[in-house]
């Protein structure tokens, strides 16, 4: 069930046919919780079975009246219906709860266990059962789960990474999960970012994601934060956590995170994804403090230098496999309870060696083999501007929004490189096909797998990646295709389409560039010469294929 | 291992991830046979190696991609037998045979 709302009778409608096997297992269950038929008497297990039996006909009674209920407030109209609905929901909680609940031997909760007070008690009877499972790891014990419970642990960015690291933090049981994003949750996100549903397309992330964690684990207090994280923010919230998870997915949050991280002297989680790859390392551990500058390494010292924004790909772009980027955020959840719960302080912990806090770069490539590597890092930088002893970055600089990270990172890439006379739109490209006198082909510089999913008829693929490495083989290429179509000769005009209007006109500008590209004084024109043939130089398509998509054909994929 | 230079090509393996694969005709693993010595007779460093295979392995004419100010790129770390080469003396370790270089360009999504 999607929302998995027990509470409300649509929830029960829907699980009706499965009510067999429910029931079955809800008994079984509680049985469990007794202890079993066999630690019991006989008039105990009778009784038993009659209590379970009771419970089974309770829910049969309820769900006979509801439906009675239901008819005459869907009679009445649609304002009494919702009214009822509302009602219903409200007592179809207290039943289900009772239901759920293991019966009490005794008359009162405290003489449950007769020999352990409420006061030795550390954690409730639902939280051992909950997490039970992890507390008889020698890794994390009692102690290991209280110390979870205590923690407060932030996630910057619900994505691929978020997602996965949220649910399995929740479920280990921190105390405080905060969670920070201002996207809203749309198609392209459900393959990979597993706490959203179709039925949340369009909403906040923040909150689908509070609201299926709560379905998952109740007893972590979730906060969340729906607005994009700022460097001027950043400092002030990291204070109120223990442990920072960096789940974005550009250049400058990955600095500015990991700056705040040190000036807040907060461990960070670092890990990203592309394509079939992912990268993971634990920066900032332990913390950097004033005199105290051989702890951990930050991304800074790693990274001194941002990458070029040309070499900065998105998921949106590049791509990214489900999984590929569910195994890091799921290393990163892993990653988080080893901080939150130190081995070494168990004593049996007998497993660490110096090694262990060894700078580490962790990489999984699915499709290499061995997939899963760790590299050795350099780590602490003694130059390092963020938390060596000469550190320049401070408190203040980021709380002021005096450092410019945008343009640390080499500043927003724009795509208006061509002229407007260069480009047009969509359907003026349609026109132009259907009327026009001249010869017209269209360039679509997609990749090859992104062109196989859906192109317009015609038009002729010329991958970006192939223009780039060599513009010049790409026209020859171009030429060979054209010159082999009986209808595309010398004179065809060229136009270019792309996804959405970017690379196109990159694609554009570089074979204006070619030498053999040259202006036409009679035309005025660019024409490309390739022997004796010419070609002339049309225009970009404002918008790509998502524009013709709106403008010129809506059956065109929307990948 | 000896020190002695020899006159034989360094076998090594050059690996690439993070996307700097696709600037190798979308290879990751590269099986090479360095030449033991530079252009001026100097030693098989990772210098050398560098400008070897922006010159003699890459195909892609976005140069830029790999090398900027005659070293890689911001972004990009280069391991020398899984460790950083800073911990190995960096664009002047000496190549060895059957050394393992993987260049890792930085990933952002997430």
């Amino acid at each position: 069930m999607e929302e998995a709302d027990l509470y409300s009778i649509e929830g029960l409608l829907q699980i009706l046919p499965d009510l067999p096997s429910l029931l079955h297992h809800v008994s079984s269950k509680r049985l469990k919780m007794d202890g079993g038929y066999t630690e019991l008497d006989n008039d105990q297990q009778i009784e038993q079975v009659k209590s379970h039996i009771q419970t089974i006909e309770s829910i049969v009674h309820k769900l006979k009246s509801d439906l009675t209920e239901m008819e005459a407030a869907h009679a009445k109209g649609p304002a009494e219906s919702e009214n009822w609905r509302q009602q219903s929901e409200k007592r179809s909680k207290e039943v289900l709860d009772t239901w759920m609940k293991p019966p009490s031997r005794g008359e009162s909760p405290s003489q449950e266990e007769p020999n352990q007070g409420e006061s030795t008690r550390r954690l409730s009877q639902s939280e051992y059962q909950k997490y039970g499972r992890q507390m008889i790891m020698p890794e994390i014990g009692l102690e290991g789960q209280l110390k979870l419970k205590k923690a407060k642990v932030l996630i910057v960015g619900l994505g691929g990474l978020g997602c996965p690291a949220a649910a399995y933090l929740a479920g280990a049981g921190v105390g405080v999960l905060g969670l920070v994003d201002d996207d809203t949750v749309s198609h392209s996100n459900l393959h990979r970012q597993i706490l959203y549903v179709e039925g949340g397309v369009g909403l906040s992330k923040v909150g689908r994601a509070i609201h299926i964690l709560r379905h998952m684990n109740s007893s972590v207090h979730y906060e969340g934060y729906d607005y994009r994280l700022t460097p001027e923010k950043a400092v002030d919230l990291f204070r109120d956590y223990d442990l920072i998870l960096d789940c974005t997915d550009h250049p400058t949050s990955r600095y500015f995170i990991s700056d705040a991280a040190v000036l807040t002297g907060k461990p960070l989680i670092h890990a990203s994804a592309l394509r079939t790859e992912g990268q993971l390392m634990v920066l900032n551990n332990p913390p950097s403090r004033e005199g105290n500058n051989d702890e951990g390494y930050c991304y800074r010292c790693v990274y001194p230098k941002p990458s070029p924004p040309a070499s900065v790909v998105t998921c949106g772009e590049g791509g990214i496999l489900g999984p590929v980027v569910g195994v890091m955020g799921t290393l990163m959840a892993m990653e988080a309870i080893k901080i939150l719960v130190p081995t070494t302080q168990q004593a049996d912990a007998q497993v660490t060696s110096p090694d262990d806090h060894q700078p580490r770069l962790i990489t999984y490539s699915a499709y290499s083999s061995p997939s899963f590597r760790a590299h050795r890092l350099k780590g602490k930088r003694k130059d390092c501007v963020a938390c060596s002893s000469a550190a320049t970055i401070t408190r203040e600089s980021l709380e002021s929004g005096s450092l410019d990270y945008v343009a640390f990172c080499g500043g927003r890439v724009t795509y208006d490189v061509l002229k407007d006379n260069q480009r047009m739109s969509a359907r003026q490209c349609k026109y132009l096909f259907d009327h026009g006198k001249d010869p017209h082909a269209l360039v679509d510089v997609r990749e090859k797998v992104q062109f196989d999913i859906g192109h317009i008829d015609g038009s002729i693929n010329i991958p970006f990646s192939d223009i780039s490495r060599d513009t010049d083989a790409s026209m020859n290429q171009l030429e060979n295709i054209l010159s082999s179509d009986g209808t595309m000769c010398s004179g065809t005009t060229l136009h270019f389409i792309c996804r959405y209007g970017n690379d196109s006109q990159l694609a554009l500008r570089k074979i204006l560039e070619l030498p053999r590209c040259r202006a036409h004084k009679d035309m005025a024109k660019y024409v490309l010469c390739h022997g004796d043939n010419l070609y002339i130089i049309g225009r970009d398509i404002i918008g790509g294929l998502d524009a013709w998509r709106r403008e010129v054909d809506e059956d065109l994929p929307d990948y | 291992m000896s020190t002695e230079p020899s006159k034989a090509d360094v076998p090594i393996v050059v690996e690439f991830t993070g996307g700097l694969e696709l600037l190798f005709s979308n290879q990751r693993k590269h099986r090479l046979l360095l030449p033991s010595s530079g252009e001026k007779g100097q030693p098989a460093n990772t210098a050398f190696l560098v400008r070897y295979l922006c010159e003699n392995v890459m195909k892609d004419k976005r140069k830029e991609m790999f090398i900027i100010d005659g070293t890689v790129r911001p972004g990009i770390l280069v391991l020398i037998n899984d460790a950083d080469w800073e911990l190995e003396g960096g664009d002047q370790y000496e190549l060895k045979k059957n050394d393992n270089i993987l260049f890792v360009s930085t990933l952002h999504g997430g």
